[in-house]
């Protein structure tokens, strides 16, 4: 585990070092050529090249993660489903509800279909917005940036809702403890650090539930493992931010404003990471409480 | 031309890890060499060969970064076939 997050840091590492050597590189020039429109142009294209490819990789890593789940997900729910018809009785006392499946099957599909897509157009227009000046779109990618933030807020609320009525997540926990944790958290990180909260305290109750019958090791296993992915993401928008604050005093401003609002998609894609990561614990738990409940049955 | 060549033979050395920062150096020389050429001849009255200098200089220019960008064009291209946004 220590390993791979560690690994992750060092992927970041060389990006940063590489765009802040572009910016003394771009001091260094602008003493040689002052006031010249062509080094801006230049300086601002070369700065695209080297982050374009970054957020190629963040994105295809999403797009097969989803794919995955969403194929996952097809073969799993027959499965469960006749699981479910055959242990009625005794999985009645943590109630799953079928539609649990359904609604972490329409945010899967959501999520492919329109979440990913209209985040990569956001992307694409502060883009375009940043290149071409003149013709300014930033009006849109904040508008269809503020609707995802809205759609994953909502689902968040309709999952957390959905899985505590359902009666599978309704062991409360001592909440005094991590509320400040929470708050902290909540201000820190700029537009998904609600979203971040409650998945945070979904994976918890869930795993209070489910320690009981696979172990505590198993469970915080697959967590840690699924939530390497998100804390990738989060990294890598925290280095934008980093930069643009960095790129202020140097740069030109459509620079600075071009990494900030990569920061910002890129908070935004965070949370929708954190949809998949809910839905994917959630029908992992599912299978392993059912699993338990056959095998000790039959034995 | 005899300072300017050694110091970027240098900024070469110290940025040369850096990806595009050999291109952006590339094209800053180019800059420099066809804004002289262009004052040169504009000094002289030859205004249309001096426009026709910074016309050549701003294709090549052009032509070093489309064929950089070319690749992530087609990246971009394959992550939007993948979304099914292109048909």
């Amino acid at each position: 585990m220590k390993e791979v997050v560690f690994a992750q840091l060092m992927d970041m590492l060389p990006f940063f070092f590489f765009v802040v050597s572009l910016m003394i590189l771009y001091v260094v020039l602008q003493m040689l050529l002052p006031d010249n429109r062509y080094l801006d142009e230049l300086i601002f294209y070369a700065c695209l090249l080297v982050v374009i490819p970054e957020l190629i990789v963040v994105f295809e890593a999403v797009v097969e993660v989803v794919k995955v789940l969403t194929s996952m997900l097809f073969a799993f729910i027959p499965i469960i489903g006749s699981i479910l018809l055959i242990l009625e009785g005794p999985l009645s006392f943590i109630a799953w509800n079928p539609i649990v499946l359904a609604i972490i099957q329409f945010l899967l599909f959501v999520t492919d279909k329109l979440f990913l897509p209209l985040l990569l157009i956001a992307i694409l227009l502060d883009v375009w917005s940043r290149g071409m000046q003149e013709l300014p779109l930033t009006k849109m990618a904040q508008l269809i940036r503020s609707f995802l933030i809205i759609s994953t807020g909502t689902a968040m609320l309709v999952l957390t809702g959905v899985l505590t009525t359902a009666g599978a997540l309704v062991i409360t926990l001592n909440d005094t403890i991590n509320t400040p944790i929470k708050k902290t958290l909540e201000q820190a990180i700029p537009i998904v650090g609600s979203v971040l909260v409650q998945a945070i305290s979904i994976v918890k109750k869930t795993q209070v539930i489910t320690s009981s019958f696979i172990g505590a090791a198993a469970i915080i296993a697959f967590i840690t493992t699924l939530s390497v992915p998100i804390l990738y993401i989060l990294l890598k928008a925290l280095t934008y931010r980093v930069l643009s604050s960095i790129s202020e005093p140097l740069m030109p401003t459509r620079v600075t404003l071009l990494f900030e609002d990569l920061s910002k998609s890129l908070f935004v894609l965070c949370g929708i990471a954190t949809i998949i990561f809910i839905c994917v614990v959630v029908v992992i738990v599912l299978f392993f409480a059912m699993s338990f409940f056959l095998v000790g049955r039959s034995g | 031309m005899d300072q300017i060549i050694p110091l970027f033979r240098r900024l070469h050395f110290l940025f040369g890890q850096v990806p595009f920062a050999n291109l952006l150096l590339a094209s800053v020389v180019i800059i420099i060499v066809s804004e002289f050429v262009e004052h040169l001849l504009e000094e002289h009255d030859y205004e249309t060969i001096a426009h026709l200098v910074k016309l050549s200089a701003n294709v090549l220019l052009v032509s070093f970064w489309l064929k950089e960008a070319m690749p992530f064009v087609s990246k971009l291209q394959n992550l939007m076939e993948a979304f099914e946004m292109l048909r």
